[in-house]
């Protein structure tokens, strides 16, 4: 493998990671706070990037508008999941059956009404970049890399930071990381554990809409969007660490690499297969996964 | 009367754990209760902070208003807090986040100063602000747990067995605090397996036994109690 072959599937690597990391972290919070996984995820990545696709069509934005209306309809999204799908639920504390009845049901639902919206033939963005790729001059040595690659990472390292920031460094964010950790207390302290898991949802939403914008671009936009990639996002926190933002953050990473570098010797379809025999592999080796924390399921 | 609880029952399912339970307590007080595994202590502690909901027509008055239906953090608003049983610090998180969860409700040089105050109070914490609170000792984790409740700034304070799995030295350590604190102003609900400190420390006591209520006095009149010393000093009368 050359080196600029080697640099540039690295890069795509990160760049993808960074997708798949918004969706990984997102899925984390809600699990950590709820104990249970909202099977509604992608369809918040389909939703989200379908409003930011009409949005964007109907005012003429560009990406930055596009993302902005993606991060707003996630927010909502995500906010409205919470209130119908959990928290009747949580409220009679009823059996985590219901919560993944519940959560799969208004998720198709969700993905059937963007169905409707999109029609028979999938939806692309305008063209946001003046061109598609971009050459680049490193110690001499030229790469080509994607225009879309290269927002996807950067916007992905923004938000993420953001995140960080939000998580570690505020009372909410705090708020967050103690109601996570246990419920009850979190509670005696003073803390609103309904509104922290709205805000939680809010997140997952925010992070679903801005990791849909970037796959509409690259995928183009329909119904199952979101579902497809929610896998890797499943997979990179499984892969992490389940529970550990952390460690779904590096998860992310680590796939979107891995899974690059198999489309380069292998081929996309091979790729498609031997990344789930690697991850089976792995998680007979390591369950815990790479950060080591084991959570034990409610369910 | 800062605390006034009246005909408090609690079922958990079809098990009654608090049967008609009346209880007050006094600004500035250290209020006992007492009585074996399974009585009903911390039932009642987690029914005055809002995480049990008693039956119909019980009353909990704090200064003078009722709080029985209220949510767990709007009582801690109201400047109840309770420190639970077993401490649940939260062990991923460190030291310092600890405490400042336990200031939620302020924020700014106000929370900076009560924060200052309990590190100059609790100089062990201050030692280990950046450390995990789940690496902490236990007598250390119950410090962080009632440092972390005064964070909240408490008229109130409910502590649920604070010298529970504790060394003597330790316990006597608790025992001091809980004096400080008391005459720093805030009241106290103490509940405690270790009878003889309990009583000897507060001003009044409720023995507790299968949800009922069947003694209250002050703590030198239960000391001097027959059926409390037989059943909770280890003593033949
Ligand atoms: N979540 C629950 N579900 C069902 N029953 C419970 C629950 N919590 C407590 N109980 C029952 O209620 C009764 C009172 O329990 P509680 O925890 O209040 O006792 P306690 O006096 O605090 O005991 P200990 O000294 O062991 O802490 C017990 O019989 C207990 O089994
Ligand atoms: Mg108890």
């Amino acid at each position: 493998m050359a080196i600029t072959a080697f640099v540039q599937t690295l890069f795509n690597g990160l760049a993808i990671g960074g997708s798949y990391s918004l969706i990984a972290v997102g899925f984390c919070l809600v699990y950590s706070i709820m104990k249970f996984t909202n099977f509604a995820h992608g369809s918040m990545i389909s939703a989200a990037a379908f409003v930011s696709y009409w949005v964007c069509n109907r005012f003429n934005l560009g990406l930055l508008g596009s993302l902005f209306a993606a991060i707003a309809a996630g927010a909502l999204i995500g906010s409205i999941t919470e209130f119908l799908a959990f928290r009747r639920i949580e409220k009679k504390s009823a059996s985590n059956f219901y919560f993944f009845v519940s959560s799969l049901t208004w998720g198709t639902f969700v993905e059937q009404l963007v169905n409707n919206g999109v029609g028979i033939r999938a939806l692309a963005f305008p063209k946001f970049y003046p061109s598609l790729s971009l050459k680049i001059t490193v110690f001499g040595t030229k790469y080509t890399i994607m225009t879309n690659y290269l927002y996807m990472f950067v916007s992905a390292v923004i938000v993420l930071g953001l995140l960080f920031v939000f998580l570690y460094k505020t009372k909410y964010g705090r708020a967050i990381r103690a109601t996570s950790f246990d419920r009850d207390t979190a509670n005696l302290m003073g803390i609103n554990v309904a509104m922290t898991i709205q805000i939680v949802f809010i997140l997952a939403g925010i992070m679903a809409g801005v990791g849909g914008v970037f796959l509409g671009v690259k995928n183009k936009i329909y119904a199952q969007l979101g579902s497809d990639v929610v896998t890797k996002g499943f997979i990179s926190s499984v892969l992490g660490g389940l529970g550990s933002v952390y460690g779904a953050v590096i998860g992310a990473f680590v796939l979107g690499v891995v899974e690059q570098f198999l489309v380069y010797f292998v081929g996309s379809n091979m790729a498609r297969v031997v990344i789930f025999v690697l991850m089976l592999v792995f998680l007979l080796i390591r369950p815990q996964g790479i950060s080591g924390v084991m959570v034990k399921d409610k369910a | 009367m800062m605390l006034e609880i009246n005909r408090l029952s609690v079922n958990y399912g079809h098990i009654q754990a608090l049967h008609d339970v009346a209880l007050t307590a006094e600004q500035g007080s250290i209020v006992s209760i007492i009585g074996a595994n399974g009585a009903g202590k911390s039932t009642l502690l987690r029914t005055i902070s809002g995480l049990n909901s008693p039956k119909n027509g019980g009353s909990i008055r704090f200064l003078g208003k009722e709080i029985v239906s209220l949510a767990p953090h709007k009582i801690v608003r109201a400047g109840i807090v309770h420190v639970p049983e077993g401490r649940k610090v939260f062990a991923g998180l460190s030291v310092l986040d600890n405490l400042k969860i336990g200031g939620f409700l302020y924020k700014g040089a106000e929370l900076q100063k009560t924060l200052d105050h309990v590190l100059t109070m609790f100089p062990i914490l201050a030692e280990r602000k950046d450390q995990f609170a789940g690496t902490l000792s236990g007598g250390e984790q119950q410090m962080l747990a009632i440092g972390r409740g005064l964070m909240a700034q408490p008229k109130l304070l409910l502590l649920d067995e604070p010298s529970l799995g504790l060394a003597p030295i330790v316990i006597n350590t608790v025992f001091k605090m809980i004096n400080e604190i008391r005459d720093s102003g805030v009241s106290i609900l103490l509940v405690e397996q270790n009878a003889r400190k309990a009583l000897t420390i507060c001003d009044k006591a409720y023995v507790l036994e299968n949800g009922y209520i069947r003694k209250e006095g002050t703590g030198q009149a239960l000391l001097n109690d027959p059926d409390v010393i037989t059943a909770f000093l280890g003593e033949s009368v």
